[in-house]
């Protein structure tokens, strides 16, 4: 009986060992912050240690694949062998599940020091003091700002603070099937091979006539000659409310929908003009090839004409499609010729809820990533064109030809105005989520254009009001 | 005495630690949450700054939100078709393998096994590839000379795919089915064919009357786990409910309100409410199984 006793106490204290060994094993254990540095020397920032005298560890975070993860890593490595009192913890994460889990744990106040940002987010996050102030590390010579264009530091504030970086810079544009084109036989008059030029929307859809006519002449069946981006794309919506509007943003500087009930009702005719003629694909069609892994997309299967997505990712296409010639070119411009290209970027952020050695090791981190040859030679055009340029042109010259093509794409229509424009403002990803319930009711044909956009302009304001 | 209750503990503490692990996992995982959660749906929260308190608000939202009555319909569709095709499919599986046939065994494991899998991912991407333009559906579909259509994104096919899947996974209520089918005595069968009943007239006056308590375990079950349901929806919609909102869950609604539009303090009285609809179902089943459910 005794025997019996000890036996299962023991067998019941072996089970809650297991469990607590169990836990301790998991991966979530990865993100343990502070605590134990937080006891570590709150030394004073001095810019010009080279390293903290105890080791410290440092949480980062991105979105991406498995190729993309090696290269954030290889980054890491990079920075570890230079600086070696400082060890980062790689917690990447699918884009899918990226911000569920970066919302989660910003909000159990466990966020990682170092974060990668996308532009919709990143207000809803700076404005709710989420993001460290970056001032202080380039005022203290931690982060280097020599090579950086100071209009891009600028740019990169929200609400006045600076609280993100841009991880390099691209430009949101179109690509376009040389091969698929010849094969339908029409020229569209545009030199576009030269970074030079594009269609205006009127010529847009103009050509998308001239093509689908042509290509049923030819007998090509589900041959698509594609949009001016999505109709649910906030990107693209912003892009042609600044170009057929005479520069008027989407956003207001302040929060806040920048354009009318009518010029909504326009952008959702537009689109369904494209379906309605056969130039774009049907509702069911493009939903399903939205959510389509690259390989599988119409337009990487040669069966769209025109696609749009960031420049940056010409590389990745152009080796999906090696019977295909792609080009890019620029979103239409205005009639009138002005163009009002975006340049485009995923930021980093620090941490508000580090504490100050985190904060300093992570502004070290992200001075290693942005200004030292060794870590941008890795990092390449991963994410656009490196933002220190003088290690930009360092890098051009060792680059394949494609990933040459996407830096003078980038660079020419820089030179030519590209900017950063409206940030978007804290709810913008609410507006998202409401004008893709809004595209898709009338490309579904559920309801019309007008319809379509009073109920979305309604919901927004309400949305915007109820954060300001 | 109290040497007695010493002794006592003593002989209870190995019970109590076998228990703690479980305690924990009640306490740290579904208690605390639970309670967090309900303060949090009296407030406006969007996981980053403070909750306010705001009382009923989200609770009084509701009412005239157009996407959470869009998400309701959804479920109570989804809840209403599914639960009965699957135990439809999980009865007559059962029934045909209930005699030990040659290689029954086999059979009854295979069409378990779908269950297994549960509401896995793997499963759902399994799913968008039958029912997309060129899955396998209209592949077949093709030879005999019919265009398909996008049966995922097209809006009023795509909540059927869903169900489709649900009723296919009847393998745990097939079990169940099957363990109490056996159990019924053969003897039952044997005078009602002596007195001349047929194969249709016992399953309805034998098989049905002693199934029923099985029948209400499984339709308990089957309704709190459908009213739950998630990933399927949020892999084949993408995490939108689309096309148009129809595969919008109530769950799926509530995660895209937490989780993509940083209203924690809705979500969390969006939870509430879909606990109590389980509740009132389940309570409502309970309450009619006097009528319909024979103990013997």
């Amino acid at each position: 009986m005794k025997i019996q006793q000890v036996l299962a106490t023991l067998l019941a204290a072996l089970i809650l060992a297991g469990c607590s060994a169990g836990s301790s094993g998991s991966p979530s254990s990865a993100t343990q912050p502070p605590a134990q540095a937080a006891s570590q020397a709150p030394e004073a920032a001095n810019a010009n240690t080279p390293a903290p005298a105890k080791d410290i560890e440092i949480s980062f975070t991105w979105w991406g694949d498995t190729r993309r993860n090696e290269i954030y890593g290889a980054v890491c490595d990079d920075f570890e062998a230079a600086n070696p009192g400082i060890k980062v913890i790689r917690e990447p994460a699918a884009f899918g599940e990226y911000w569920d889990k970066l919302s989660t744990r910003i909000a159990g106040g466990n966020a990682p020091d170092v974060m990668g940002i996308h532009a919709n987010f990143g207000s809803d996050l700076a404005t709710r003091g989420v993001l460290a102030d970056l001032q202080p590390y380039i005022d203290s010579g931690i982060f280097e700002v020599d090579g950086i264009e100071d209009s891009l530091i600028q740019s990169s504030r929200i609400n006045g603070l600076l609280c993100i970086l841009p991880q390099g810079i691209t430009i949101e544009c179109m690509y376009i099937n040389q091969t698929l084109l010849d094969e339908v036989g029409i020229d569209l008059g545009i030199d576009y091979k030269n970074n030079n030029g594009t269609f205006t929307y009127a010529s847009f859809l103009e050509a998308a006539k001239r093509f689908t006519e042509a290509a049923k002449a030819k007998g090509m069946d589900g041959v698509y000659f594609g949009a001016p981006g999505g109709s649910d794309n906030v990107a693209s919506l912003q892009y042609w409310s600044r170009t057929t509007l005479g520069g008027i943003d989407l956003y207001k500087d302040e929060g806040g929908l920048g354009i009318t009930e009518d010029a909504l009702s326009k952008w959702f005719a537009l689109h369904k003009e494209l379906i309605d003629i056969g130039a774009a694909a049907d509702a069911a069609t493009s939903l399903e090839d939205a959510s389509a892994p690259l390989e599988d997309k119409l337009f990487t299967r040669g069966k769209v004409l025109i696609s749009s997505t960031s420049a940056n990712q010409y590389s990745q296409y152009q080796a999906q499609m090696t019977d295909s010639e792609l080009y890019l070119l620029p979103f239409p411009e205005a009639e009138d010729g002005s163009s009002y290209n975006a340049l485009v970027a995923s930021h980093f952020a620090i941490s508000n809820q580090a504490d100050d050695a985190h904060k300093e090791a992570a502004a070290k981190f992200l001075n290693h990533f942005f200004n030292r040859e060794s870590a941008v030679s890795i990092f390449k055009l991963e994410q656009g064109v490196p933002i220190n340029s003088k290690l930009a042109d360092i890098v051009a010259k060792s680059l394949d030809p494609l990933s040459a093509y996407v830096i003078g794409f980038v660079n020419d229509y820089t030179a030519k105005g590209a900017r950063f424009w409206v940030y978007p403002p804290a709810g913008s990803n609410e507006f998202t989520q409401l004008l893709s319930t809004a595209a898709q009711s009338v490309s579904y044909g559920q309801s019309a254009p007008e319809e379509a956009a009073k109920s979305l302009y309604s919901e927004a304001e309400a949305a915007f009001a109820k954060i300001n | 005495m109290s040497g007695k209750k010493r002794a006592e503990i003593k002989r209870n503490i190995a019970g109590y630690l076998f228990l703690l692990p479980w305690l924990l996992g009640f306490f740290g995982f579904t208690i605390i949450p639970m309670i967090a959660s309900f303060y949090f749906s009296l407030t406006d929260y969007d996981m980053f700054t403070p909750p306010k308190f705001v009382g009923l608000g989200n609770y009084i939202g509701m009412i005239s939100d157009k996407k959470v009555l869009a998400s309701l319909s959804v479920t109570f569709r989804f809840v209403l078709m599914s639960v009965p095709l699957q135990l439809a499919a999980a009865l007559a599986v059962a029934l045909a393998l209930k005699k030990n046939r040659r290689g029954v065994r086999l059979y009854r494991a295979v069409y378990y096994l779908p269950s297994l899998f549960g509401g896995s991912i793997a499963v759902a991407i399994l799913w968008k590839k039958i029912f997309s333009q060129e899955g396998v559906l209209n592949q077949i579909l093709a030879v005999v000379g019919i265009k398909g259509i996008n049966w995922i994104a097209t809006p009023s096919t795509s909540l059927y795919t869903l169900i489709l899947l649900a009723a296919w996974q009847f393998g745990s209520s097939m079990v169940i089915f099957l363990a109490s089918l056996k159990q019924i005595p053969t003897d039952y069968y044997e005078a009602a064919t002596i007195d001349g009943a047929g194969k249709i007239r016992q399953f309805t006056g034998i098989t049905l009357p002693l199934l029923t308590p099985m029948v209400f375990f499984n339709v308990v079950m089957q309704i709190i786990n459908a009213f739950q349901s998630f990933t399927p929806a949020y892999i084949i919609s993408n995490g939108t409910g689309a096309p148009l909102d129809s595969t919008l869950f109530y769950t799926l609604n509530l995660y895209i309100m937490g989780f993509m539009r940083l209203r924690m303090g809705y979500a969390s009285a969006l939870a509430w409410v879909l606990l109590v609809i389980i509740a009132l179902f389940t309570g409502a089943i309970f309450l009619s199984a006097k009528k319909w459910v024979h103990y013997d």
